[in-house]
């Protein structure tokens, strides 16, 4: 799901849109604009544009899990395979190829189509599906990208590997490892963004999970936005569990007025209460204020770090 | 330690192997008696350009895996900016199978050394890096030693021979993982970090360690230029074959008499390699299969032996010739429990960043121990059939995912009767052997 503290939220089979990208149909084509086609389909956009980005402002969905527009691309999950010519004969990762000029992108074809279906089987085996009790289900990438490109049936007999569950990982965040993709989406926020060592991975191979560096409780007020970034229930709010399904809330957008910024924050209501503790509390537990810091207070120092990082992301700050 | 046993430089085409054995070789001095470090003085009074054009004209491939072709490797160093740049040397070698970058280190640690310096000069670097196994205690401190004694002649310092090039070279151990030496792993491992695959564009050229221009070759690779920079890449390329020129060094292990590092020209065939300088098979047993070049290569049938060496060849006969790890099992081997031993390697080792390999690596093993356990059923065959496709052709971050596949797919492909008697039948004829054998 690309920005997830957006107050529209990307509703089920609705592939999640973003409007203002650069190069967006509408806006004055660029002077070093790079056409190229996805799925027949001609774009232009600018010079460096991801491929992900550029399906997107053709509505075509390339799901992913690891990609975030605010997070460097690793390539990690390996979901957002596609064809592309001129290019090896086999699938590429979207979300790590810029544009080029007269590239021929096929999300469509059989191989990617496989391709992705198998990545998101792999992901599903030790899922431990407990959708009907996930603070995610209803909102969950997971189950949908699992709807639109997944298997329709099930071949997996192996039992599940399993971890101990949940992990509090400060006192409002807790992780549940057998749901995490390890998208790395997390930690590499706090690499990137935060700039704060408090959050690692341990292990390898299938025993790789997410921990506390030194074991200690994450301190940072950044903290909460990791709840946010998970494309999964990995990460959950430990105030907010269990309280509410996305299905009940209604969203407003809101000002935040914990303090002098006035940050932009959604506000989230549940049957017309103020959903949990009265106030600007919202589904998105991670913007829940906490230690006099919203999430967007966070945010308005995303915008003064991305300032000095690529153009795209200071525009989608 | 017990000695390896291998070529001491006897034939005409031993290149690398030409004075192992000699009194000394491990010391500078007596590396120097034989010659050494006299094409590092002329390669420094070359044009670090010309040196390039050498290795490109020698035809020299990648002895890591890969095989690219190192010439146009070197030439993809950008040209220096002012900024430091890198040479790092892969000394990592895990595969198993392969033990030959052990062999030559611990044989002549001074022609390895002379090989990296000469590739720094060519490629402007002024700092090279050799990011050693953490096991390879012996190595290490050899080339410790050897460093030592250049820094002491001053080989080593701003001014070897008398240029003003400053040059140096530094040691980083690894920590006993085989991931790490996936050259970008490698690269996050040197910059102290955690050893996972970088997503390449951009390659270790344009941006490697710390973000600086890297060249990264291999042990033997590296142990290879000197000899071309001393006698000229025309005299290299007539060894080998048209495509794949030169000599390699060959770790034959497994079910045979006379396991060892063989230097081979390129292009004769495995029967010699196997048959005739490894001895061929123990009394009273047959091969059964090989693979040609460290597990990471797909297995071949014995009735394959007459494949040749070079990269085409293995290419043709599906497989590769990978890192010259050649492992020999015989008709004692089920086939079944070997894919089983490889897959676990290859799931432990995973190191987790990508969801194919990850998660895919572990679902074979467990497939396979299923059917070993005489659990499994046709079904089981055809969905590790799917799990082998799964991690193959570009679906996994780096290489470790797809040999993980190729272990199990050139098995399958090969030996399918067994694989089916396991899971069908659910019995082992090559126990049966094996137990009427020693009943
Ligand atoms: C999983 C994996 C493990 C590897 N291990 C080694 C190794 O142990 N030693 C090595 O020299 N190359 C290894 N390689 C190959 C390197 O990535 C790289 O291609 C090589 O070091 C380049 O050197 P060359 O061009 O001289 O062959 C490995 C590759 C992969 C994908
Ligand atoms: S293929 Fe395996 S070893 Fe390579 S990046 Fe992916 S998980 Fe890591
Ligand atoms: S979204 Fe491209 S690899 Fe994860």
């Amino acid at each position: 799901m690309p920005d997830q503290t957006a107050p529209d939220l990307g509703r089920r089979g609705n592939p999640p849109q973003t409007a203002k990208q650069p190069g967006a149909p509408g806006e004055s084509p660029d002077s070093t604009g790079i056409t190229l086609s996805i799925d027949g389909r001609t774009v232009t956009v600018p010079k460096g544009t991801l491929l992900v980005e550029a399906a997107k402002l053709l509505s075509i969905e390339v799901p992913v899990f690891c990609y975030h527009h605010k997070l460097n691309p690793v390539g990690a999950c390996r979901l957002c395979l596609v064809e592309i010519s001129p290019g090896p004969p086999k699938p590429q990762t979207a979300c790590t190829t810029p544009v080029a000029e007269g590239m021929v992108v096929r999300t469509n074809t059989a191989g990617a189509v496989a391709a992705r279906a198998d990545i998101l089987e792999y992901e599903l085996l030790n899922h431990p599906l407990d959708c009907p009790v996930c603070d995610k289900g209803g909102e969950c990438p997971l189950q949908d990208y699992t709807f639109r490109h997944g298997y329709p049936t099930s071949r997996i007999d192996a039992p599940r590997l399993h971890f101990e569950k949940p992990i509090p990982l400060s006192d409002k965040i807790a992780l549940d490892r057998e749901r995490c993709v390890l998208c790395y989406r997390c930690t590499r926020y706090y690499d990137e963004i935060a700039w704060e060592q408090e959050l690692t991975t341990d292990q390898r191979g299938v025993q790789s999970y997410i921990t506390n560096q030194f074991d200690r409780p994450l301190q940072s007020i950044f903290s909460g936005n990791i709840i946010d970034l998970c494309p999964v229930g990995a990460l959950t709010s430990r105030v907010w569990r269990f309280e509410s399904r996305p299905w009940d809330m209604d969203h407003t957008a809101s000002v935040c007025s914990k303090c002098a910024v006035g940050s932009t924050t959604p506000r989230s209501t549940r049957r017309s209460a103020c959903a949990h503790r009265g106030w600007v509390a919202s589904t998105r537990p991670g913007t829940m204020p906490w230690k006099g810091c919203c999430t967007t207070c966070a945010a308005r120092s995303w915008a003064s770090r991305c300032a000095r990082t690529s153009p795209t992301k200071r525009r989608s700050c | 330690m017990a000695e390896l046993r291998g070529s001491h430089g006897k034939a005409r085409h031993h290149l690398l192997t030409q004075h192992f054995g000699a009194a000394g070789l491990a010391t500078l001095k007596g590396y120097q008696k034989l010659g050494g470090y006299d094409t590092l003085e002329k390669a420094l009074a070359m044009e670090p350009k010309a040196l390039v054009d050498e290795v490109k004209a020698s035809g020299l491939r990648g002895r890591g895996g890969a095989g690219f072709a190192t010439g146009v490797k070197w030439g993809f160093m950008p040209p220096p900016d002012g900024g430091p740049r890198y040479v790092v040397v892969n000394a990592d070698e895990s595969e198993p199978g392969t033990s030959k970058d052990r062999y030559i280190i611990e044989n002549s640690p001074h022609m390895v050394l002379e090989g990296i310096l000469i590739a720094a000069f060519a490629v402007q670097s002024h700092q090279a890096w050799i990011y050693i196994r953490g096991e390879y205690d012996r190595p290490y401190r050899m080339l410790m030693d050897a460093i030592g004694e250049l820094r002491e002649a001053k080989i080593l310092g701003p001014k070897p021979f008398g240029k003003d090039y400053p040059l140096d070279i530094q040691m980083y151990r690894g920590h006993g993982a085989y991931i790490c030496g996936e050259e970008t792993a490698l690269l996050e491992s040197l910059e102290g970090k955690r050893a996972q695959p970088r997503s390449r564009p951009p390659y270790p050229a344009v941006k490697g360690a710390w973000a600086r221009p890297t060249l990264l070759n291999n042990i033997e690779t590296l142990a290879t230029v000197p000899w071309i920079i001393k006698h000229g890449a025309a005299e290299y390329t007539k060894f080998g074959t048209e495509k794949n020129r030169g000599t390699r060094l060959l770790s034959v292990s497994g079910n045979v008499r006379k396991p060892g590092v063989y230097e081979i020209e390129i292009g004769v065939p495995f029967t010699h390699v196997i048959m005739e300088l490894a001895g061929g098979p123990f009394e009273g047993r047959q091969i059964k299969a090989f693979w040609p070049g460290g597990s990471s290569a797909k297995v071949l049938p014995a009735s394959r032996m007459d494949v040749t060496t070079d990269a085409e060849a293995l290419a043709a006969a599906d497989s590769m010739a990978g890192s010259g790890g050649c492992m020999v099992a015989d008709n004692s081997a089920c086939m079944v429990e070997t894919t089983y031993r490889l897959l676990k390697f290859y799931a432990y080792e995973s190191c987790g960043k990508c969801t194919p390999c990850r998660v895919g690596g572990n679902w074979a093993v467990r497939t396979v121990a299923k059917i070993l356990a005489g659990e499994g059923s046709r079904l089981d065959l055809q969905i590790l059939d799917k799990i082998q496709a799964g991690l193959q052709d570009g679906r996994c971050l780096c290489g470790l995912g797809d040999s993980a596949g190729w272990v199990v797919q050139s098995a399958m492909n090969h030996f399918p009767e067994e694989f089916e008697e396991h899971a069908v039948r659910h019995t082992c004829s090559v126990k049966r052997e094996r137990a009427a054998a020693s009943a």
